[in-house]
């Protein structure tokens, strides 16, 4: 990524609101020493179109006030080190990453560290950050955690799983594409409805033990998240379900919640809390025949 | 056009059905005759899986098959580590028992005449669906009205009773009816045929419902689902005659009210 095509980029990014012509301005601004006001009007000339001086500062004003650019004295010296300073950092990777929360990209599920931030939840005095959320059409690795939600439900940890409602129409097409495109890692022959129906297997075990089982909320959903989600605290991974593979055998972000841009986490959040709202309880009770209660949850 | 007249068709049955007399004074019959004619009844739920068997070794639609099948295995549901668990008829037996039914009683009741020709009966037909030329709609059609829409009916009807006993499972006072309150919901019509909803769930009914559809192509094809709904119909009817026109003190309760 060169100078220009950064520049480029940042003239896209939607938080800075430019204009065309303001990006044609900042297209001007070389990436060495800093131009004078009169030498970038002159790149300007030669590279656009002729223009009115008093436009030109206007523009350039429009773009500082854009930035943020307060400081006292010149102002366009100070566009240049911020952009610089910025330029950086997108080379370090880090530009809007971090703003954005955005801490890492993994290859695949990282099973280790998901059970470290669990475990940070568990040892927390922060109430609010005692939270565990999982957004899956089943979760594959839900038997990693087993030991882990088991705990969580005992030290005060709410715990709130969202899964597919395994006769759903949903569920099916969603089995069908795996069926027909996902790569080796999945099996052809993959069943979602026994995959969901042993993730509930599983919760039935944690109630069993569970001293406050209320603290495991578990819901099943009928429609079709594009991202699966697992939520620890103020940790969250998420990854889209791709049509060649498993959600957990994808690239998975990394993401810190409340950074200074919420882009990205507060709309997974709230795309959670939406979900959550209009799928519907479901309870494993170990002392109930609960595959009933499953079979008609969406038709009663 | 020709799927709304089988709509119109299936409501009207579905009402008359629901307007046989033993069900619609469903409240008058004494708790031991409602056990008896429940006991009675677990003869058709046993039947039911050579039903399901008979039309999957009858069909030739693949698709229809799996879907047949997946219904069928549901009878005999397992856990995903492949350990069975109870049977829906050991349900049906435990329902039984807990409606106040004494293990001799269900095991020791004979099928009626009439109960054993009403099997046969409904083999026959199905029997007779092979050599016609609209046959493998004619099978779809009566298993779905006779084993799916009408059971469904039946326990609806039947649950006005059951449920002074068996709860739903939203009560804590009463022990949960695991065999005729599920059966009663994921059997049932819930929607006219053509308007299944992707959202939601399929009944057994809406399951099969869509094959039905697909297989309704001429106004041949539709006269033979009528015709088979028609007859499902009737032998559900003589199931619940045979309590009237038998039992001289059944009659005189329905008739008294």
């Amino acid at each position: 990524m060169n100078w220009y095509n950064f520049l480029e980029t940042l003239c896209k990014y939607r938080e800075y609101e430019l204009t065309a012509l303001e990006a044609e301005v900042l297209m001007c601004l070389g990436e060495g020493k800093c131009q004078s006001k009169s030498d970038l009007l002159e790149t300007y000339i030669r590279s656009y179109s002729e223009i009115e001086a008093e436009a030109f500062t206007q523009r350039l004003k429009s773009i500082y006030k854009k930035f943020q650019i307060t400081g006292k004295g010149y102002k366009l010296p100070q566009l240049h080190s911020y952009l610089a300073e910025k330029y950086v950092q997108y080379q370090n990777k880090d530009i809007f990453f971090s703003e954005i929360g955005l801490t890492h990209i993994y290859s695949n599920f990282p099973r280790d560290t998901f059970g470290e931030e669990i475990d940070r939840v568990i040892h927390s005095s922060d109430q609010e950050h005692k939270r565990v959320d999982i957004l899956q059409t089943f979760a594959p690795n839900l038997n990693d955690y087993s030991e882990h939600l088991t705990q969580c439900v005992q030290n005060d940890v709410q715990v709130r799983i969202l899964l597919a409602w395994p006769y759903s129409k949903a569920a099916k097409l969603r089995e069908d594409v795996l069926r027909r495109y996902a790569s080796e890692n999945t099996s052809p022959e993959i069943n979602i409805c026994d995959c969901v129906i042993a993730n509930l297997e599983t919760l039935e075990k944690i109630i069993r033990v569970a001293s406050n089982p209320k603290l495991l909320d578990i819901k099943l959903y009928d429609t079709l998240p594009s991202l699966a989600i697992y939520r620890a605290g103020d940790y969250m991974l998420a990854a889209p379900f791709l049509h060649g593979s498993l959600a957990v055998n994808t690239f998975q972000l990394e993401l810190r919640l409340y950074p200074s841009n919420q882009l990205i986490a507060r709309t997974l959040q709230e795309d959670f809390e939406l979900m959550w709202q209009v799928a519907r309880p479901f309870h494993p009770h170990p002392d109930r025949n609960w595959r009933n209660d499953l079979k008609i949850l969406f038709t009663s | 056009m020709m799927i709304e007249e089988l709509n119109r068709f299936e409501v009207s049955l579905i009402e008359k059905f629901r307007s046989h007399p033993l069900l619609t004074q469903i409240d008058a019959i004494a708790w031991h005759d409602l056990l008896e004619i429940l006991i009675q009844r677990r003869f058709l739920s046993l039947s039911i899986v050579n039903i399901y068997e008979f039309v999957i070794d009858a069909l030739a639609d693949q698709e229809i098959k799996r879907t047949v099948r997946g219904i069928l295995n549901e009878e005999y549901p397992r856990n995903t580590k492949g350990i069975p668990l109870l049977s829906h008829r050991e349900l049906l037996f435990q329902d039984l028992l807990n409606l106040g039914a004494t293990p001799e009683m269900i095991l020791a009741m004979p099928e009626t005449h009439a109960t054993r020709a009403i099997r046969d009966e409904s083999y026959k037909l199905m029997v007779s669906c092979v050599s016609e030329k609209y046959g493998q709609v004619g099978l779809v059609a009566f298993l779905r009205f006779w084993a799916e829409v009408l059971v469904s009916v039946e326990y609806s009807c039947l649950w006005q009773r059951i449920s002074e006993r068996l709860s739903d499972g939203q009560s804590n006072h009463k022990i949960r009816s695991e065999f005729y309150y599920f059966h009663m919901i994921h059997d049932r019509r819930s929607s006219d045929i053509g308007k299944e909803s992707f959202l939601g769930g399929l009944t057994h009914a809406q399951e099969l419902a869509i094959h039905l559809q697909k297989l309704i192509v001429t106004e041949d094809a539709l006269l033979c689902c009528i015709n088979l709904e028609e007859n499902a119909y009737q032998l559900k009817c003589q199931f619940y005659d045979q309590f009237i026109s038998t039992r001289s003190a059944l009659r005189e309760s329905l008739t008294q009210t």
